[in-house]
């Protein structure tokens, strides 16, 4: 009877140890992801500056990436539960033809290495729209291609699938909060409290999560206006109008769709997809050494591609003036603060829920690029109801 | 069994850098040094370590074997390679054989020590 009992819990795709081994996986993906795309930011500016690069050191990166795009593929497999092989072929013909590059061109003359044809195999982007056909395994061409794939795909796999069934048995809860978000919590430990086991919703006095706790009280500021009409001219409306229909993704993902902590007593990951833009936080604090770190990525907008870069740019400079080492790339953020204290992780945390709401619908607003000035100046004051409007509850 | 915050560190070549060890056992680890892949294999037999750490690492001189005869003795241990091997090829060989990380040199200590926790991390959720 017992034999069957465990049988059946390894069985279930849902049993504890295999959502924290699934959850490790997805954050190493993410992690992997952020490093190679730190790299690629790297060899472009590398690249622009030079205008070329010591074989060597082009062969050092190239390598770095590749390990890091076959991490992503080994652990989305962990997270997918099922294998990938297209993806590790791609990967494998890719390395081999670098590999080929690079040993012609060493064997001639280190200068004459093609680093364009290189960093063509590596960097170009093709699978930009998830909601296409080509957005898939064979559509891979480059090793930036592998990377995005994996990214998508980990996160439908990790929190799209089964959130019925997770509710169900009990494994996320339905958060009720002041905001219009959808907000579905898993713990690993420690995260939540006072559960009661048949109940599938919690309120914010079950969050016994640190970090938690602290972004949740920057989404819940006075102020901060997480919807409501934005003022905009009719140009932006037909701006947003005719992106949302270019793009059938945006179309399909209504405002207020779902959102994921996976949290621990002081352990966060935070993924939010808010409209047509997606977040990721990753943040772990503790009381006895300064190993604290954030990680924070932002991406998308309903607007034109300049006020889209214009939220981003707000966002960049907000994080940077709260110490963080930030990486913009048209309307994509990457942000790292590491080996902190814990009040620090907190005190940003808490800024970082009053910004993932102030910036939520601001791209629509973003007509000049004094707007971001305007707006930077009003967020660091501690202004945050950005229009003069109240906060609808 | 839990982690025993022990560290194998495989230096293949003779070259172990004092200061690579002093670095990891200074956040706590107690570190352990084989000459060559056999050793390394011997003190696996008879000690659990949480991570190894395959130094100048290649697969032309064993180290292919090496990883897969660790991975088979103790398949909760995990492996990071330290190199100074470019190629993309046999970085995709060693983690086809089961490695957790493959980490060029010159690597920095605070890298290093991340992809250790992590390691550690992984081998206690297995356990």
């Amino acid at each position: 009877m017992l034999g069957r009992l465990l049988e059946k819990l390894k069985a279930d795709p849902l049993n504890d140890g295999d959502l924290q081994e699934r959850y490790f996986a997805f954050k190493e993906l993410s992690s992997a992801n952020d490093v190679a795309l730190r790299d690629l930011v790297g060899l472009e500016g590398s690249l622009s500056e030079a205008q070329s690069l010591p074989g060597c050191d082009l062969h050092a990166r190239a390598t770095e990436f590749t390990v890091q795009a076959f991490k992503s593929i080994r652990n989305l497999e962990t997270v997918a539960h099922r294998p990938y092989p297209d993806l590790r072929e791609t990967l494998t013909s890719l390395t081999r033809r670098m590999e080929k590059i690079l040993l012609e061109g060493s064997a001639a003359d280190e200068r004459d290495i093609p680093v364009e044809r290189i960093v063509g195999l590596l960097a170009p982007l093709n699978l930009t729209n998830p909601g296409h056909r080509s957005f898939r395994p064979a559509g891979c061409r480059t090793v930036h291609d592998i990377l995005r794939f994996c990214q998508e795909e980990s996160i439908n796999s990790m929190f799209s699938r089964n959130d019925a069934d997770a509710v169900r048995k009990g494994r996320f809860f339905q958060l009720g909060i002041s905001v219009p978000l959808r907000i579905f919590v898993a713990d690993l430990g420690g995260g939540l409290e006072g559960i009661e086991k048949k109940r599938p919703e919690i309120d914010t006095r079950n969050v016994a999560s640190v970090p938690f706790r602290a972004l949740i009280e920057g989404m819940t500021t006075e102020g901060v206006r997480w919807a409501g009409h934005v003022p905009m001219g009719i140009k932006s409306m037909v701006s947003v109008f005719a992106n949302t229909l270019y793009d059938p993704v945006k179309h399909e993902r209504n405002l207020g769709a779902r959102s994921y902590a996976v949290v621990s007593g002081h352990y966060l990951n935070f993924s939010s997809r808010l409209g047509y833009h997606f977040s990721t936080l990753d943040a772990s604090c503790g009381r006895k050494t300064n190993r604290g770190y954030i990680s924070f990525r932002f991406k998308g907008g309903a607007a034109s591609p300049e006020k889209r870069f214009r939220r981003a740019e707000f966002i960049a400079r907000i994080l940077r003036a709260h110490d963080f080492w930030v990486n913009q790339q048209e309307d994509l953020v990457n942000a790292n603060l590491k080996r902190s204290s814990e009040q620090d992780i907190l005190d940003r945390l808490v800024m970082l829920g009053r910004l993932m709401g102030c910036a939520r619908q601001l791209d629509v607003a973003m007509d000049s690029p004094q707007r971001v000035n305007h707006f930077v100046d009003l967020f660091l004051q501690g202004q945050y109801n950005f229009f003069g409007l109240s906060s609808p509850s | 069994m839990g982690l025993s915050n022990r560290i194998l560190l495989v230096d293949t070549e003779g070259e172990l850098l004092e200061a690579l060890k002093r670095g990891i056992e200074a956040v706590g680890f107690h570190v352990e040094v084989a000459g060559d892949g056999g050793k390394a294999l011997e003190l696996v037999e008879l000690v659990s370590f949480d991570v190894v750490i395959l130094e100048a690492w290649a697969p032309e001189t064993g180290g292919l074997e090496t990883l897969a005869r660790i991975k088979q003795s103790r398949p909760e241990t995990e492996v990071i390679i330290l190199t100074v091997c470019e190629s993309a090829d046999k970085a995709l060989e060693g983690m086809n054989g089961g490695a957790f990380d493959y980490l060029l040199k010159p690597c920095d200590s605070e890298t290093l020590l991340e992809r250790i926790h992590r390691a550690q991390e992984k081998k206690e959720m297995g356990e």
